[in-house]
């Protein structure tokens, strides 16, 4: 703080603010007044991201293309409301009506584009750039619609792959603060075992066995003297914020919060009807964490497997696809259901996404589909989204985008604007460049917001 | 929540402070826009003289009198009252983790507070970045050559971080690290030039072919990260649109830029994409490049980049080294000057500018200039508000360690090292980490190069706290183990040793008063041992142990 201002500046406060020397965020503040005014309308407060890993195929998923040179063995299954999706999605197929399908999604060349660039463009809604170090939206939401007093951290990311690109996952420039929780992270090497209850646990969470608690209580009591000592004489963000996260970190211990990732929990057939891959459970931890008003959560589909990623069907597409799909179906479904039932759908905003999308063109020898950026699917499904519609298309074989293009900056800020964000609100710190959630040339997509 | 009254009283607050924009404004400013603080009210001096060499060539303590001197010129202007010198016991351990990146050993922290030498604190330096240095008054030479390792590897770690931080990929620079590391560390021992140093990376056969690999041979993402690392500049924003916020960049100018990267044309030219036009190779200043056979577009490029004249090159290092010493650049960012982002001190910047191109681009010089400076050497407690701008440098700023800061810091508090100073960086060409140490890397790398806003992180905290890691350094840890068999030596005693081993300093009365009867008590299981390992386990995850102060 300068001494000749009586006033914060901007960039004091949200620096002290991130650094949770003021006890609200400025949205928290806000957020509270606002809901003093808000009536009946229910808000959308939390967000479950399912993220497909290595690029999933729109056509043999949610852009069928039955009978075309490009559409490949599977057949499509119609909807109540008319719409066609691939049949090894039935499950899900009946939750349509809460469902917006987006089958106009243009974010790059199309045969050329990257994992890595595109991870980080769908996560963040902008193209990489050393230097500028861009929130993923899991953090931007954490920013503005957590609150800095819950126990659990506001961003949770279940099995990321990170490989593709760290960056896509982080905070950038809103500070560690706002990075995500992750458990079970996966990447090229680990064994995919079937010990989910282990893997899905915050890690370290448990203090070392061989002391008692009455020792780690003992010792959280000395460092709180010796955190105190040094914040008092040596005041600054550094000190104040290594001090934050421990005592965030000891709430995370000795709350019941972290009992959120316990599938013990569960009954075993709850279990069952999520599936019992990582994904599946994955899932049902969402659930859990969006019971406990997560605001953000993450959930990565399509580890490392039979010599090859995921979603990332260059060969073998239609086998490896409708193995995913049938994964995919049991759990989003058992997902949406028990949101339902639970009252939460409505305030709970699901997406389903990827980095992009796959060719129309099978390639003969690999039976299989390139990467393909310009003419794919992603869905919104849940609170604050008017299902049962389709967004644009991509024409009778699907080779490109005939009607109602949309960018991934216009998909995060329909995001944004769906969890009451404004896509225009700056976040890059004050001083420097200035940044929104989005370009402002974005524009959200207006027909899917049930407003 | 408060009557309705005070809601919109405290509304008012966050409005009147600047912070809240109640409505989205009708023309909002354009993606990347820069909004900064009113203009400085120092002119740059630069455009008075050429940019090129000192006249006069300072040595290290005259340079450090001169920064002593502008930066105190500061402070009177401004009303500041500087912080206390630091005491020896916090100054050598700045200066171990500055300079062989991790906290001082025992052995040398007492060396360093018995040694009566009125001027130790220039002589320690030197020591510490391995040299051997003969002493006024003594019989025999001084020598360092136990820290060269530890020099050497700190420093070609802060290489491989500043080159590899402009990377796109992270599987090219995993890949791109292996051999830059190895060829950095070749360099710091050598005391290479600077300039030499970044004529190999643009053109030398093998280090040019691994610098660009970590850019992916992408001719505007090299054209971008060079500006940034060696201008400290960033065109990036003019690559595809006018830049008028950041110095003005146009994007034809960008593009004159990034032609000389453009293997296709032998780097005299290059199309805009999609604009269709074609533009030819231009220096940043403006300048025509002289081309002449057998000499490609990156020697040209380099030739200009690294001259003497050149006030972008110099300056930027320059000012990366005084970030990475005192915590926030004169610029700062460090990579972005520009008339909105002036430097804070720039008569100062200039000056150590141009001695440090008088002085061939000697780095040892540049280091030893600023840490035998008043200010690198004021302590970093506050005694006063005026202390509170981490700009005017009238307090040592608190910073953050690296990854590999803490990880050897550890070691050598606990006693335990496992396999703390490699020669390579523990990861294979995956990425995968292969050692304990690189494992612990890769939960704490930060990318945020700010270095006084460092930020810890919840899973951190935990990791420090609860992780194996911890566990197994604790478990073997020979110091606890000395100090805990010590029963002869008291309860004061033990507690001392605990201090010095891990904070490089002796408790407070306060402290020890309080500590002692906690070890007294034996802590909840009533044994003096446990208590030691209670207090142990404390100190190592305070910010005091791991924060650089």
């Amino acid at each position: 703080m300068s001494s000749s201002s009586p006033r914060l500046s901007r960039r004091d406060w949200l620096k002290l603010s991130s650094a949770g020397v003021i006890g609200y965020s400025m949205s928290g503040w806000l957020g509270a007044l606002a809901d003093e005014g808000a009536g009946d309308k229910q808000r959308t407060k939390s967000c479950i991201l399912l993220w497909m890993n290595g690029g999933a195929s729109q056509i043999d998923t949610f852009d069928p293309k039955p009978g075309q040179p490009t559409g490949g063995p599977f057949k499509a299954i119609n909807t109540r409301e008319g719409i066609q999706i691939s049949e090894h999605l039935p499950k899900i197929s009946q939750f349509m009506d809460r469902m917006a399908i987006i089958r106009s999604m243009n974010t790059g060349p199309g045969q050329n584009a990257d994992h890595g660039q595109e991870t980080y463009h769908m996560h963040t809604g902008r193209h990489p750039r050393g230097g500028n170090q861009f929130p993923s939206i899991g953090s931007m939401v954490a920013e503005s619609i957590g609150t800095d007093q819950a126990a659990l951290p506001n961003y949770v990311s279940i099995a990321p792959f990170r490989q593709f690109n760290a960056d896509a996952y982080g905070a950038g420039f809103l500070g560690p603060k706002f990075a995500p929780l992750m458990v079970a992270e996966m990447n090229y090497y680990n064994q995919q075992g079937a010990d989910y209850d282990k893997l899905l646990k915050v890690q370290d969470v448990a203090h070392f066995q061989d002391i008692v608690k009455e020792r780690f209580d003992a010792r959280i009591n000395l460092l709180r003297d010796l955190e105190k000592d040094f914040v008092g004489q040596r005041p600054g963000l550094a000190a104040r914020s290594h001090q934050t996260a421990y005592e965030r970190a000891v709430k995370l211990m000795q709350t019941a919060a972290s009992k959120a990732f316990d599938l013990e929990e569960e009954s075993s057939k709850t279990r069952d009807r999520y599936g019992r891959s990582l994904f599946g459970q994955g899932c049902l931890v969402a659930r859990r964490l969006a019971e406990r008003g997560v605001p953000f959560i993450e959930v990565t589909s399509g580890q490392f497997g039979n010599n090859q990623l995921g979603w990332d069907t260059h060969q073998n597409n239609f086998d490896a696809v409708k193995r995913l799909s049938t994964e995919l179906d049991g759990a989003w479904a058992s997902l949406m259901e028990d949101l339902r039932d639970r009252g939460l759908l409505d305030s709970t905003l699901i997406i389903w996404a990827s980095e992009f999308g796959r060719t129309p063109q099978i390639t003969a020898n690999q039976n299989g589909r390139e990467h393909w950026a310009s003419g794919w699917s992603t869905v919104l499904a849940g609170g604050g989204i008017r299902g049962g519609q389709v967004i644009g298309s991509t024409g009778k074989e699907g080779r490109k985008i005939e009607a109602r293009e949309v960018t991934a900056a216009d998909f995060v800020a329909t995001i944004a604007k769906v969890l009451g964000m404004d896509p225009k609100k700056p976040i890059s710190p004050a001083g420097e460049r200035l940044f929104r959630i989005t370009d402002p040339k974005a524009e959200a997509i207006s027909e899917i917001l049930d407003t | 929540m408060g009557s309705p009254r005070r809601k919109l009283l405290i509304l008012g607050v966050l409005v009147l402070a600047g912070g809240v924009s109640l409505s989205a404004a009708a023309d909002p400013a354009p993606d990347g826009e820069f909004v900064g603080p009113p203009a400085p009210t120092q002119a740059a001096p630069e455009e008075k003289i050429p940019f090129g060499p000192a006249a006069t060539l300072l040595d290290d303590r005259a340079m450090s009198a001169r920064i002593d001197a502008l930066i105190g010129a500061r402070w009177s202007e401004k009303g500041v009252t500087p912080a206390a010198s630091a005491d020896d016991a916090e100054f050598f351990r700045r200066l171990s983790l500055h300079l062989n990146g991790r906290i001082p050993t025992i052995t040398q922290l007492k060396d360093f507070l018995d040694d009566t030498h009125v001027d130790k604190r220039r002589i320690w330096p030197r020591l510490l970045m391995g040299e051997t240095v003969a002493v006024d008054g003594e019989e025999h030479p001084r020598k360092g050559d136990e820290n060269v390792d530890l020099y050497v590897n700190h420093w070609a770690t802060f290489w491989r971080q500043t080159i590899l931080s402009q990377s796109t990929n992270q599987q090219q620079a995993q890949f791109a690290a292996q051999q830059l590391e190895p060829w950095a560390r070749n360099h710091v021992k050598n005391n290479t030039a600077y300039d030499e140093m970044v004529r190999q990376l643009l053109t030398g056969p093998q280090s040019n072919a691994f610098f660009q690999q970590a850019l992916e041979n992408k001719t505007e993402v090299i054209a971008g990260a060079t500006s940034r690392l060696f201008l400290g500049v960033k065109l990036e924003c003019a690559q595809c649109h006018d830049d008028k916020s950041g110095g003005n960049w146009t994007r034809v100018q960008f593009w004159q830029y990034a032609a000389f990267f453009n293997r296709q044309n032998g780097g005299q030219k290059i199309t805009i994409p999609d604009k269709k036009t074609e533009v030819q190779a231009r220096f940043l200043d403006g300048a025509s490049p002289q081309w002449r056979g057998g000499a490609s577009s990156f020697t040209i490029l380099s030739e200009w980049m690294t001259s003497q004249n050149n006030p972008y090159f110099a300056r930027a290092f320059v000012n990366r080294m005084w970030h990475y010493l005192m915590g926030i650049g004169f610029v700062d960012p460090v990579d972005s000057a520009s008339e909105e982002n002036p430097a804070s001190h720039p008569e100062l910047l200039d000056e150590l500018a141009r001695q440090f191109v008088a002085h061939r681009f000697d780095v040892k010089w540049l280091v030893r200039s600023i840490v035998g400076s008043r200010g690198y050497q004021l302590t970093s407690a506050r005694s006063d508000p005026s202390q509170d701008d981490p700009r005017l440098f009238s307090r040592f700023n608190v910073q953050g360690m690296s990854a590999e800061q803490l990880y050897d810091s550890i070691a050598e508090a606990t006693g335990y090292h496992n396999n703390s100073v490699r020669p390579n960086t523990g990861f294979d060409f995956q990425g995968r980490p292969n050692t304990p140490r690189a494992e612990f890397i890769q939960k704490f790398t930060n990318p945020n190069d700010k270095r006084t806003e460092t930020q810890t992180s919840i899973l951190q905290a935990l990791y420090l706290m609860n992780g194996k890691h911890t566990e197994d350094v604790l478990k073997n840890s020979k110091s606890l183990r000395t100090v805990q068999e010590n029963v002869q030596g008291g309860i004061k005693r033990n507690l001392e040793e605990l201090y010095i081993v891990t904070l490089s300093r002796k408790p407070r009365p306060d402290e020890l008063e309080r500590l002692t009867k906690y070890v007294e008590s034996g802590g909840p299981t009533k044994d003096r041992k446990d208590a030691l390992g209670d207090v142990f386990w404390a100190l190592i995850n305070s910010g005091e142990f791991m924060l650089n102060h």
